[in-house]
């Protein structure tokens, strides 16, 4: 018994003298995450800049893009994307772009741009600055003013305020783009660390770089042309435009690593029935027969079984759209079924544009036929068409035979005005499969398409007899069914998102949906 | 042989005691002999069985089948010990006495409780000043639910629980509401050591946590804690109250073996109500929908289902009564314990093994849990010293379905699901399953599922010794270690070609399998000093400690999204990689506390406690944190003894005031960069590495290291009393809880970089009053009946939150939001306004503004508040009702007022299925007292609603901002929970054999539940969202509770 005791009280008080009294804090010091680093390089953090980029402009910019340009619609046997259609717009919707874009891509891209100053990498330095300034530009003209000269700086400003579009956040964009095409010989410089495949977008290539960020500035200064024009002016003459197009195609056939867009509604939604074909811009190609449907739309499934039993088929039995907005039943009266309906083609290897390269050639369309120079208008608005035909096999090189005098896409060179509506309209149907959100904003730049207000596409949601709506004409967009604007609106920005309304004091009241941004056609038009 | 002992038994469990068998004594001195007679003070009968043992040695008998005892002891002998389970130890002092008769009083009315208190101390109940209850095993596992905080529901005023039903799972446990936006769990402490109290699992399934792991048998009681005065001394992991469970511990007593079985049945309690006058279809009648927005049901025979079928099926078109209720089967659950219990004076050991198995309501057993406990505890003393120890053993097996709930509700309602159990029929197979939308769901038990499996260690060391006379020594030492594995499996599903599913579009299953094992360790050491002295009238005590915690979890595993090989599931499955995942965190806390009583006469005590806590989790720089609290009560009997003359048998007025500090969450110190990665950045579907290139990406959440200490600070005054001869007792209480500095990952407006920074914010009240009452109208020999009440009302209300902010969202889903607004109460939800016309100069001011198809459109800037999630009070009724050896007992409860958002009501709106959508009979309507828009201009709506867009007018938050109202329901309920008849067998009728004891009962549980008329989609009390704030939001639906009945048999040896 005694040697119990004292083994207990040996026990208890060597217990107590250990008490770890002084080597308290080495002992308590286990607050440090052994799971992930506390420091991100250059190398890794710019894959993930360029990713995060494509993760939203390439989902939900695609999303608003192609269903607001009506290449589709949502399907009549779903509902994913049914607001979105009909603008039913709050405050909370859409807000992961702008989340997206602030808390994710352009912090990366500071640290990148203050790592890249330290390290002399010059090449990560410029690829960030470009990518900052891209990034910013999708923001301001998607929300007009916007947090810019107190974002990104979480310990200092809480409460960013907000600047103005017009004569904050473009000019510094402007000035951005410069800074980045002035150090392009520092950039290429061979004491550069070696940068190849963690560029997502040129693999490191900086010449492409500087090409893209002089067309970015070029579509900066389209906004404000008046204001812009010698800078314009000067830049055409200058050349070293962006020839080819700005994308992600790297993607992999495996959840998420995809392209972003097809992950979500083809791979992880629980239908892939959601997008499909709609009147407006399916009708348009059928009537010209431009074999830019065979990349844009899936065959009908009826099609596809009859072609399977070796029919031939024309366009017309190949593709059918639906309403834009409204949807017909799948079946009983005026139905249209799953089967007869085209839905809009989508791959996980769809690249992501940050800008596509027929896109770049109507921007130089645009600025020559605005300078009133129609014969070099024309020049860059047939490259735009071909290179929009030569994205895909199916349509390669047969985009001469529409823009040859007398074709169907023949550039018409009138007036300023049939120039510019010549030059947006092959716009509009590039877009297709693109980066269709840079079309919402031309088309509220610009003015088109228009929009027809009192029609619909066609007589008929469902009779393949058809035939358009008497007095409809094609290219022209219609209002959607069950709208909230107004039949002659459009969406002109998006409304001002809970995520900032709520923690920021500065954020101003949010202007309605169809209120036009200072750069945007008047409403109505 | 000192003890009446059978050799058989002795020998089984000989090894057992051969650890606690220290000091036996034999010692025979001269003796005299002492006869009496035990008998119980309710009915006058003589007990058998009773301890009857010396102090201070190890000699004692028991009593006979009358109650009679002989007993042979030394001369010098002072004190007789008469104990005997259930009852009131009794000491009786000799003296000259040879016959000593003594009646025994059961423990449920006992006069002067004595409670365990923070750390395990044993207090008598009027010395404390603040509020504790505490729920004894009788009345806990009353209705045998085989879970110990299941048992506690609505027993105990200021404690909410609620679970989501079915066996196993986990239970919420809210002590005086919500007071914090970090963490509201109770800490848990079994025998003076913390357990952890994880939940296990995920929204789609549920393992429980870890108080599920307690054999409701092994415990003795349940005590809570509910102040921050109480809980002071356990520190800062205590701020949400304390859930103190005390185990079963042996008495003097010879060896008894004690069986108990319960078996029983279940079926679901509540299934949604469906609509039965529109069936299959949207819009128009379709073969292929989910939902019913087709045409009104006629009764008609017509065809349906798969196209693609060589015949055809047809039935008719008419709605399937109790479809939902039949899709369910009848559960069945056995839970068997088999207790040893044997002790003297000296040493004392309980030995236990329980099995709890349960096949669930989900048919083709998709629903299983079964687990296996052992326990085994112990205590010796030997002179000054003594130790005292436990050890658990248990084994969990469970298998949950994955997803399968919301298939269920996505039918038509002239669909019977019942009939297409067989999905290996042509006509109910993947292929061709009616509908592309939604999966078999009995297809889904079998393929999609979640397996569970753990080890869990737990238990504690805990030696004392008498360092002088007063003053005692206590080292504890407590581990809990569980090691867990989880596989998850969805199958891969592909349609064959040309099949009515593929050509429907139907989308094919990827498949996913995962597989992680989870480790979680506690280890908590603490040393006392207790001293206890008494100075005249004063009594003057005091404790001193040290305490030490440590916390490890991790876990590692992997994943595979998209199996290649249908069937096989490995993370070897697939054409690219798995995912591997691994994930280590650690916290370590140490704290020094004190505690001083002193105590005048019996009239007055002042408790003073105070203690500092050094943690891992704040910046390393400033860790140190100190809180404390006072209490204070007064015996108003004592003061005024002529009170006792009003009937007035005890009356105690108390009142505390105490403080705790809580730490931070690990890792909210310093900034991190993750792997870009979905599973993260939520609204995002790119993850890196694409293309052979990897990248991180600076975590969403700022960092800080200025953290400082969460404190809850708290107020109680309470009063509490017996009147009328102990047929009266009340308990009131009254406090004020303000918990500021709360440690959140506060939003941040994204334009600053971050989403989120962890910081120090707000200030958060919470004042309430808990009554309980108990009267016993009826107690005569035969006749005892016990009336009691609990009363809880909480009143929350957000003081402050951060830099000026008026109003914070905690969560939002579908556009509702669920926030916390300056002033208001925590938690109430909110959502967008219907548009109308704001211009108070138009004729149209305040109509409500339609869209071009004449629906109602969301105000996008307007919201309005619908209420609160937290209820306005809850009552809960218990009675019980003794006629010799039968006893009958109930519990109720009523919540009343508070709010939750229902998926179900969602999902059923969507596809027309809720009684809701049946609104004017889904009739073509204008909506009245609205205006459209012409040309900038508001004009007079006349644009008719049609009966075929009725699925988006009247089931489509998206078109229509009433349907979003919809899917928030009251949260009010009553519910019968437990109802229990036993019958205890008269102990002559075992003469000569070696029962002693036979009982039997049966029993119900949840068998009733009301609720408003709006809800007739859940049980409001089921939330698949974790036991925390965010499970108040609501549900987005999980399993289905259910009721049960069983029988259940009780027999000692």
């Amino acid at each position: 018994m005694k040697k119990l005791k004292s083994i207990f009280t040996g026990i208890f008080i060597a217990s107590i003298l250990s008490l770890p009294l002084n080597s308290c804090k080495d002992y308590l010091d286990v607050n440090n995450n052994p799971n992930y680093p506390t420091d991100g390089t250059l190398a890794t953090l710019l894959p993930s800049a360029c990713a995060t980029t494509i993760a939203q402009y390439g989902l939900n910019g695609v999303i608003l893009g192609t269903m607001w340009l009506q290449h589709t619609t949502q399907g009549n046997s779903t509902n994913q994307y049914n607001t979105t259609v009909n603008y039913t717009f709050t405050t909370a919707s859409y807000n992961a772009i702008w989340t997206n874009a602030y808390a994710n891509t352009l912090p990366d891209l500071k640290l990148v741009i203050e790592r890249a100053e330290k390290e002399n990498a010059w090449n990560y330095w410029v690829i960030a600055k470009i990518l900052t300034a891209y990034n910013f530009h999708m923001l301001t003209d998607l929300y007009e003013d916007i947090p810019y000269t107190e974002a990104l700086q979480a310990e200092a400003i809480k409460q960013p305020k907000y600047d103005d579009s017009k004569s904050v956040v473009y000019p510094a964009l402007l000035k951005m783009l410069d800074d980045a095409i002035a150090k392009e010989s520092d950039a290429t410089a061979s004491s550069n660390p070696v940068l190849t495949k963690q560029d997502l977008f040129f693999k490191g290539v900086i010449s492409k770089w500087i090409a893209f960020a002089k067309s970015l500035k070029l579509k900066i200064m389209m906004r404000d042309f008046n204001t812009y024009k010698t800078q314009i002016s000067s830049l055409l003459s200058a050349g070293g435009l962006l020839e080819e197009n700005c994308a992600v195609t790297t993607f992999e056939d495996a959840t998420n690593k995809g392209n972003p867009l097809y992950e979500y509604n083809i791979r992880q939604l629980n239908t892939t029935e959601n997008i499909r074909a709609c009147h407006t811009l399916c009708e348009f190609l059928l009537n010209y027969s431009d074999p830019r449907i065979e990349n844009i739309y899936e065959l009908t499934a009826v099609a596809s079984g009859k072609i399977a039993k070796g029919e031939t088929l024309t366009y017309a039995q190949k593709y059918e759209g639906l309403p834009c907005g409204t949807k017909p039943p799948t079946s009983g009266n005026g139905s249209v079924p799953l089967t007869n309906s085209s839905k809009f083609k989508e791959s996980f290897s769809d690249p992501v544009y940050l800008m596509n390269d027929a896109e770049a050639e109507f921007l130089i369309a645009e600025a020559y036929a605005r300078i009133g120079d129609s014969g070099k208008a024309k020049t860059y608005y047939d490259k735009g068409v071909t290179k929009s035909f030569d994205r895909w096999k199916e349509s390669a090189s047969k985009a001469s035979t529409f823009i040859t005098d007398g074709g169907a896409y023949a550039f018409n060179a009138s007036t300023t005005e049939t120039m510019v509506k010549s030059i947006m309209t092959q716009k509009w149907i590039s877009y297709a499969k693109a980066n269709a959100l840079d079309g919402v904003f031309d088309r509220n730049r610009t003015g088109y398409p228009s929009i027809d207000p009192s029609s619909v596409v066609r007589v008929s949601d469902s009779d393949r007899s058809k035939g358009l709506t008497s007095g409809y004409i094609l290219g022209t967009l219609v209002a959607p069914g069950a709208t909230t604007l107004q039949p002659s609106e459009f969406p002109r920005r998006l409304l001002v998102p809970d995520a900032s309304a709520q923690y920021n004091v500065n954020a101003p009241k949010t202007k309605a949906l169809g209120v036009p941004m200072w750069w945007q056609v008047a409403s109505g038009k | 042989m000192l003890f009446n002992l059978n050799l058989f038994y002795m020998k089984k469990i000989a090894l057992l005691l051969a650890f606690f068998a220290i000091g036996l004594q034999v010692l025979m001195a001269q003796t005299k002999e002492i006869t009496g007679t035990v008998t119980s003070a309710d009915d006058g009968g003589g007990i058998p069985g009773v301890s009857v043992s010396v102090k201070g040695t190890s000699l004692g008998t028991i009593t006979d089948m009358d109650g009679m005892f002989r007993l042979k002891v030394p001369q010098d002998s002072k004190t007789l010990v008469f104990s005997f389970v259930g009852m009131q130890t009794q000491e009786v002092a000799i003296g000259s006495q040879t016959k000593i008769n003594v009646k025994l009083m059961s423990e449920n009315i006992a006069v002067d409780e004595v409670v365990v208190t923070a750390l395990g101390i044993a207090k008598s109940e009027k010395t404390l000043g603040y509020a504790s209850s505490t729920v004894k095993s009788d009345q806990l596992d009353m209705a045998k639910s085989g879970s110990v905080m299941g048992g506690l529901t609505s027993k105990v005023a200021g404690v909410q629980i609620s679970g989501a039903g079915s066996t196993g799972t986990s239970q919420k446990v809210l002590i005086r509401g919500i007071s914090s936006l970090n963490s509201n769990n109770p800490l848990y402490i079994v025998d003076g050591v913390p357990i952890d109290n994880s939940r296990n699992g995920n929204n789609a399934a549920d393992f429980g946590n870890g108080a599920n792991d307690i054999n409701s048998e092994d415990v003795e009681s349940v005590t809570i804690l509910k102040g921050a005065s109480a809980t002071a001394l356990y520190g800062s992991r205590a701020s949400a109250g304390v859930v103190m469970i005390t185990t079963k511990k042996a008495k003097v007593e010879s060896l008894t073996i004690t069986y108990d079985g319960t078996f029983s049945a279940s079926n679901v309690l509540r299934v949604m109500q469906t609509q039965n006058l529109f069936g299959q279809g949207w819009g128009t009648w379709d073969r292929a929908e989910n939902g019913s927005w087709g045409a009104r049901l006629d009764g008609t025979t017509h065809e349906w289902g798969s196209e693609m079928l060589e015949t055809p099926m047809t039935k008719p078109y008419s709605y399937v009564k109790n479809n939902l209720r039949d899709f369910y089967q009848t559960g069945f659950e056995k839970n068997n314990s088999v207790t040893l219990r044997y002790g003297t004076e000296n040493v004392g050991v309980v030995a236990s093994y329980g099995n709890l198995n349960s096949n669930g309501i989900l048919p083709n057993d998709g629903d299983t849990y079964d687990r296996n406990t052992f326990s085994l505890r112990g205590f010796a003393k030997v002179k000054k010293f003594s130790m005292d120890m436990s050890m658990n053993y248990v084994r969990k097996d469970i298998r949950r379905t994955d997803g399968m709930d919301m298939e269920l509700l996505q039918h038509g309602v002239d669909v019977s699901f019942s009939d297409q159990k067989d999905y290996n029929d042509v006509r109910y197979n993947t292929d061709n399953y009616y509908t592309w939308y939604a999966q078999n769901p009995y297809w889904m038990i079998d393929n999609n599922y979640y397996k569970y499996q753990d080890d869990r260690v737990y238990g504690k060391i805990e030696m004392s010794y008498e360092l002088m006379k007063g003053l005692k020594a206590t080292g504890r030492l407590g581990g809990d270690f569980s090691n867990q594995r989880r596989d998850n499996v969805d199958a891969k599903l592909t349609y064959s070609d040309g099949s009515y599913s593929q050509e429907g579009g139907k989308s094919e299953e990827l498949g996913y399998y995962s597989k992680y094992s989870y480790n979680r360790s506690q280890i908590d050491a603490t040393a006392l000093l207790v001293a206890d002295y008494k100075i005249g009238d004063l009594s003057i005590g005091g404790t001193a400690g040290w305490n030490l915690n440590q916390r490890i979890y991790n876990y590692n595993g992997g994943y595979v999204q998209g199996l290649d090989i249908p069937g096989w599931y490995n993370l070897l499955n697939t054409t690219s990689s798995a995912t591997s995942d691994t994930y280590n965190s650690s916290r370590r806390l140490i704290g020094a506390f004190a505690q001083a009583e002193l105590g005048y006469k019996n009239t007055w005590y002042l408790n003073l406690s105070a203690r500092n806590d050094w943690s891992s989790t704040l910046p390393s720089n400033d860790n140190s944190f100190f809180y404390g609290g006072v209490n204070t009560s007064v015996i108003l009997t004592e003061l005024f003894p002529t009170l006792k003359a009003y009937k007035v048998d005890y009356l105690k007025l108390r009142a505390a005031v105490g403080q705790t500090g809580n730490d931070a969450d690990v890792y909210k110190t310093k900034n991190w960069f993750t792997p870009l990665d979905p599973a993260i950045y939520t609204y995002n579907y790119t993850k890196l590495p694409i293309g052979g290139v990897s990248g991180l990406t600076e975590n969403n959440t700022m960092a800080s290291q200025i953290l400082k200490p969460e404190m809850t600070t708290e107020y109680e005054l309470g009063i509490s009393g017996n009147f009328f001869n102990q047929r009266v007792s009340i308990d009131l209480a009254y406090y004020n809880k303000q918990t500021k500095d709360q440690i959140i990952s506060a939003a941040l407006a994204p334009e600053t970089g971050y989403t989120r920074e962890t910081r120090n914010v707000g200030k958060l009240e919470n004042q309430g009053v808990e009554a309980v009452l108990t009267v016993t109208p009826v107690r005569t020999k035969n006749w005892k009946w016990d009336v009691g009440g609990t009363f809880s009302k909480n009143n929350s209300k957000v003081k402050e939150l951060w830099d000026g902010l008026q109003e914070y969202t905690y969560t939002s889903w579908r556009g509702i939001e669920y926030i916390l607004k300056v002033g208001g109460p925590i938690g109430v939800f909110r959502l967008p306004s219907v548009a109308t016309v704001k211009d108070q100069s138009s004729p149209f001011y305040g109509y409500r503004i339609v869209s071009n198809n004449g629906f109602l459109t969301a105000s996008s800037t307007d919201k309005d508040i619908v209420g609160a999630s937290q209820p306005k009070f809850t009552v809960g009724f218990n009675t019980s009702l003794k006629y010799k050896n039968f006893t009958f007992s109930a519990v109720a409860d009523w919540r009343k007022g508070g709010y939750m958002v229902s998926n179900t009501s969602y999902i059923s709106h969507f596809n027309g299925n809720s009684t809701q959508t049946v609104f004017n009979e889904r009739n073509s309507f204008i909506y009245p007292h609205s205006v459209k828009v012409v040309a900038g201009n508001y004009v007079e709506n006349n644009i008719m609603v049609r009966s075929d867009q009725m699925s988006y007018a009247q089931g489509n938050y998206s078109y229509s901002p009433t349907a979003l109202r919809e899917f928030i329901l009251p949260k009010d309920y009553f519910k019968l929970r437990e109802v229990a008849l036993s019958y205890d067998f008269p102990s002559k009728m075992f003469e000569n054999t070696p029962i002693k004891k036979l009982s039997l009962s049966i029993v119900g549980r949840n068998l009733l539940l009301f609720t408003p008329k709006e809800n007739n989609y859940v049980d409001p009390e089921s939330s698949n969202l974790g036991n925390d704030l965010l499970s108040e939001f609501g549900e987005t639906t999980g399993t289905s509770s259910t009721r049960s009945f069983g029988a259940s048999i009780k027999v000692i040896f």
